[in-house]
């Protein structure tokens, strides 16, 4: 077997054990066979990214063509319950600061900070306390505090959900962006130790980002708005406006709620277009994309929604859920749900992965990814000028037919 | 510039292709992103260390990244045959030389329009869709080896064109 042999063979993961040890051995002694096999390794990598993105859809003129969604009363936020904070005492202010409405920025002096609880090893973030002790959690996974305040920690990350509050973890430690937390309602302390945590926390509520890389600050969410209070260090925050403000300690910054975004909901079999190969619907603008499955029965993409024409990246980013139905047949290995938001670039789409998750085979579930995963540090979308292209829903490792059920994007 | 902006400028620059190296070892993609999850970790936490003078964050970070590959090997190598690590050191080498970053991907973009359709439906098979060898054989009617062998001459006939490109003779 040449050396090029042996390195497409064990690309293509066709390579037994004796064929790897062999190709270890030319490639550890012959730099030429390394160089063939790093090319090779590279190539495939680099192939999947260019070719597993968004501009498949680019060729298609992505207009808004498809109709009219149906529109639902907006979300009802649930309000908080009033509750005496005794070392946070600054609730009449913040009311205050909410009461004036938009962005404000004050220099008070910092409130008593709770005692911070001890930083447990280990990079996972585990739940402390009730209702499961030292328990792992996932990302997507929803906390909600009962009577007694919750506690998460990781390595370098102390959270402390007060009694009564909600959040979500979007994101654990993602090499790329982070951990992301979204705080649905009550309040929340944080302590984050920046030289042991190496990438940012954010923490996030419908009107307010807080991005930090080590320092110690509540944030408080509530039917009006939202608030952030820095105890130690220093924090940058974002109101709707999307611009990113220090607020040092003993700073606090406030944001008032905005009207929730209308709800929208599609029905895949009116509003969507089912691609199957050799029945492109040259209607929507997605022939090209319908074309690219090459009469194999092979869904690749489903677009799920477009938005309509001018929207912004920031619009859909308001809306904090998509919502994926999707029915699986045992024969179907992975069904992948992936919101992108396409950028328009003059006739170029550039894809940004906001959100995945992946459907078990032969279930039917409800795929929720929340759209402000990707508000990180590295897609700041609210400081982008590029508009909401399409939310898609893409199926991997199996040619086997599958089912939307539903699709919301609230 | 803060030392975290300019870390994760410098990660994020560098990161597909420290993922394409660690999957190029491990063979395993979702282990891949696991060990790079921790390479992230390590990497933030050394990156004082780093020394631009002494070399590229690129072929630094490989370097990280194979004290954790080889952590992982021992693990993986029971399900699938791996690269000794003296091979992987010689993987590890090739890939600094390669220079790979963006001019070579952006060459291999324009390559890729150069692909005739029945090619280029392979490669959607098996890079965009993730299949593996034979479902991409079962799809396109053809014998796992010859999959095999068309995919390898695709990559070898990119990889002259992505050269050719960027030595600035290629079309």
């Amino acid at each position: 077997m040449t050396t090029d042999d042996l390195v497409a063979a064990y690309c293509d993961g066709r390579l037994d054990a004796a064929g790897v040890a062999e190709l270890g051995r030319r490639v550890a002694r012959d730099p030429a066979a390394a160089d063939a096999l790093a090319l090779a390794c590279w190539t495939d990598g680099a192939l999947e990214r260019v070719l597993a993105r968004a501009p498949e859809i680019a060729g298609a003129t992505t207009s808004a063509r498809l109709r009219a969604v149906e529109r639902r009363p907006p979300r009802v936020r649930r309000p908080i319950r009033a509750r005496a904070w005794r070392w946070w005492p600054l609730a009449l202010a913040a009311a205050l600061l909410l009461a004036v409405g938009g962005w404000l920025l004050d220099g008070r002096a910092a409130p008593d900070a709770p005692p911070a609880p001890a930083l447990a090893e280990g990079a996972g973030l585990r739940l402390d306390g009730a209702p499961r002790a030292s328990a792992p959690v996932r990302g997507g996974e929803r906390i909600a505090a009962g009577d007694a305040p919750v506690a998460l920690r990781a390595d370098g990350l102390s959270v402390t959900l007060a009694a009564d509050g909600e959040l979500t973890v979007a994101m654990i430690a993602d090499p790329l962006r982070g951990t992301h937390l979204r705080l649905d309602r009550g309040a929340l302390d944080a302590v984050v130790d920046g030289a042991r945590t190496p990438l940012p926390v954010l923490v996030e509520t419908p009107e307010l980002r807080v991005r930090v890389t080590g320092t110690r600050f509540r944030v408080r969410h509530g039917a009006a708005g939202s608030t952030v209070e820095v105890s130690e260090g220093r924090v940058d925050a974002a109101a709707a406006d999307g611009v990113w403000r220090p607020v040092a300690a003993g700073g606090s910054a406030a944001s008032r709620a905005a009207p929730a975004p209308a709800a929208i909901s599609l029905d895949p079999v009116r509003d969507v277009a089912l691609l199957q190969a050799g029945t492109p619907d040259p209607a929507r603008g997605l022939a090209a994309a319908a074309a690219r499955t090459g009469g194999d029965g092979l869904l690749r993409r489903l677009v799920a929604f477009e938005a309509p024409q001018g929207a912004t990246l920031g619009t859909l980013a308001r809306h904090p859920e998509v919502e994926v139905v999707v029915a699986a047949g045992p024969d179907v290995n992975m069904v992948q749900v992936v919101v992108v938001l396409l950028e328009d670039e003059g006739d170029v789409f550039r894809g940004n992965l906001v959100g995945t998750a992946a459907v078990r085979a032969g279930e039917l579930q409800a795929v929720r990814i929340t759209t402000w995963q990707g508000l990180g540090m590295s897609v700041p979308l609210a400081e982008r000028p590029a508009r909401v292209r399409a939310v898609i829903v893409e199926r991997v490792q199996s040619a086997a037919p599958f089912a939307v059920g539903r699709i919301a994007v609230r | 510039m803060d030392p975290h902006d300019a870390f994760l400028r410098a990660y994020l620059a560098i990161q597909d292709d420290l993922r394409a190296f660690v999957r190029a070892v491990l063979r395993d993609r979702h282990l891949a992103d696991d060990v790079l999850q921790e390479v992230a970790l390590v990497l933030w936490r050394r990156w004082a260390e780093f020394d631009p003078a002494r070399g590229e964050f690129g072929a630094w970070a490989r370097g990280i990244a194979r004290t954790e590959i080889m952590s992982q090997r021992r693990r993986q190598a029971r399900r699938l045959p791996l690269l000794d690590p003296e091979a992987v050191d010689a993987l590890a080498g090739a890939w600094d030389r390669l220079g790979a970053g963006d001019p070579r991907l952006e060459a291999l973009e324009r390559c890729l329009t150069t692909v005739p359709d029945p090619q280029r439906r392979l490669l959607d098979l098996r890079f965009a869709d993730g299949l593996d060898l034979a479902t991409v054989a079962a799809q396109s009617g053809r014998s796992v080896e010859a999959v095999g062998k068309a995919l390898q001459r695709l990559r070898l006939a990119l990889a002259d064109c992505v050269r050719r490109r960027l030595a600035g003779t290629a079309p």
